[in-house]
């Protein structure tokens, strides 16, 4: 396998396959990423399709800087953070913005369908997008701080604060959510409730 | 201590396990491909009021899918070149037509790693064009892999601007409104061969000189092309003496992961129609299951 510095340098002689090797690469991350950031399957396929369109755009004069996994995931925090903010003019409701019916799933992606994910989507759209993009690209995406910080262009002040305001509130949500018989169906809660 | 370890590691896992659809790949790449070879000034953002994204969010984005392939590998894998006098008169004299009615039979065969055993499926299609009453298509499809066997029938309606899609297994059904620019694209789509005939001529292409399809005699040209993420073959038969397409045949190879063929034939030109084959009934105890 070849590594990114490689790979970026055929990408920039315009190379297809490595273009398609850093596609397969980090495909499944960057869609996971964006569904866990906007709950729509079709709009995280937008995201992760337009990221790479424009990436695809920088053949010839690409330039590596860190990580290339950091900066598209960095470049799906952006762009799912735009069209967050299109759909949030628009004040649809919460139910509606989570409820995802299954048959427009295939089996591959009906896999993620499982109530703990459904339930952390649904806590997850009640706390700030900045709060939520850095608490999933610290424990879903295993970047440091230091790493989101720097993904993000902010301090690592700035995201330490943002992590622990998000969790708190996440934490505070899950511990209403074992009183609520709502969602006290969800298997898992209750090891998730904080002590 | 920290007060929310639990709920940290409660997050750590339930990290989602999620792999991207064929059809999402095939038109990323496709697109990320012809982004490299024509980059354009501005940011690319996918239209979310485009039509492929209104199919795309029907029980019917498996067919839509399927075309969209045809369409998207003929934008990116034909080359520029001049044209030919021959192909040109068979284009003008398809673009007269109003009515026409084709078959497209389609194999695939999808591979989630290069050397897996592929998914297989089969897929037929009945269409119905009229410019003046819209489109019919009536589809079966069939998942080898877990011998599965579905029917939907779709319908575009220009003087409703609405889409239906109708599921008789499942009981449900689809509508759709379509704006006036919704309709304008659908018009410039490819439902129909004309898109790839447009493609052939405005790239480079073979004559195979004449042979005989059930007794017709044909003309064929042929279109190849590829690299090293993608092959594609098209190949056209015209009736001599007609100037009209008997048989197109595309065959879609990708990254080894992925193989189509596609069989377009059994068309009938200008065959009369009225409205009444294009309108759609839905029985009373069928669910809408309409997404908003």
């Amino acid at each position: 396998m070849l590594d990114e510095k490689q790979l970026i340098k055929q990408f920039n002689q315009g190379s297809k396959d490595a273009l398609c090797q850093i596609y397969q690469r980090y495909k499944n991350d960057l869609y996971g990423f964006a569904m866990s950031l906007l709950h729509d399957v079709q709009t995280a396929e937008d995201v992760v399709h337009d990221v790479f369109v424009s990436f695809a755009q920088k053949s010839g004069h690409y330039t590596l800087k860190g990580k290339l996994r950091n900066y598209l995931l960095a470049s799906v925090a952006n762009r799912s953070h735009d069209l967050w903010r299109q759909k949030s003019r628009k004040e649809r409701p919460l139910d509606e913005t989570v409820a995802m019916p299954t048959t427009q799933y295939s089996p591959e992606q009906y896999r993620i369908l499982t109530e703990e994910y459904t339930l952390l989507q649904k806590i997850l759209s009640k706390i700030p997008y900045e709060q939520r993009q850095i608490i999933l690209l610290h424990l879903h995406q295993d970047l440091t701080f230091r790493e989101v910080a720097c993904t993000l262009g902010i301090s690592i002040n700035t995201v330490q604060s943002r992590y622990r305001y998000g969790l708190e509130k996440l934490s505070t949500l899950l511990k209403e959510g074992t009183k609520n018989e709502s969602v006290q169906t969800n298997r898992g809660l209750d090891s998730a409730n904080p002590a | 201590m920290n007060p929310y370890k639990q709920t940290e590691d409660w997050i750590r896992q339930t990290r989602p396990d999620i792999e991207t659809p064929a059809s999402m790949d095939s038109r990323i790449l496709m697109d990320s491909y012809a982004a490299m070879t024509s980059p354009s000034s501005g940011p690319v953002h996918s239209d979310p009021q485009s039509l492929r994204r209104i199919f795309m969010k029907t029980p019917f984005k498996l067919t839509a899918a399927a075309i969209g392939i045809i369409a998207v590998s003929a934008v990116f894998l034909f080359p520029t070149n001049a044209g030919s006098i021959a192909l040109a008169d068979v284009y003008s004299k398809v673009q007269q037509v109003q009515t026409y009615i084709y078959n497209i039979s389609m194999t695939m065969a999808v591979s989630k790693t290069e050397g897996a055993p592929p998914q297989n499926m089969e897929m037929e299609t009945a269409v119905t064009v009229s410019t003046e009453y819209g489109v019919k298509m009536e589809n079966t499809m069939h998942r080898l892999d877990q011998d599965k066997i579905t029917t939907q029938q779709m319908y575009i309606i220009p003087g409703e601007k609405k889409m239906a899609v109708i599921m008789p297994a499942e009981k449900s059904y689809t509508t759709t409104e379509l704006s006036d620019d919704q309709m304008e694209e659908f018009k410039k789509q490819n439902h129909d061969p004309r898109q790839v005939i447009e493609q052939m001529l405005n790239g480079q292409y073979t004559d195979l000189g004449f042979s005989k399809i059930d007794g017709v005699k044909v003309q064929g040209f042929q279109s190849q092309t590829g690299d090293d993420a993608g092959n594609l073959t098209t190949i056209l038969w015209v009736d001599v003496d007609t100037w009209l397409p008997i048989r197109l045949e595309i065959t879609l190879t990708m990254e080894k992961k992925m193989e189509s063929h596609f069989v377009i034939d059994q068309f009938q030109w200008n065959v009369p129609v009225t409205a009444a084959d294009f309108k759609y009934t839905i029985p009373d105890d069928y669910t809408d299951t309409t997404q908003p």
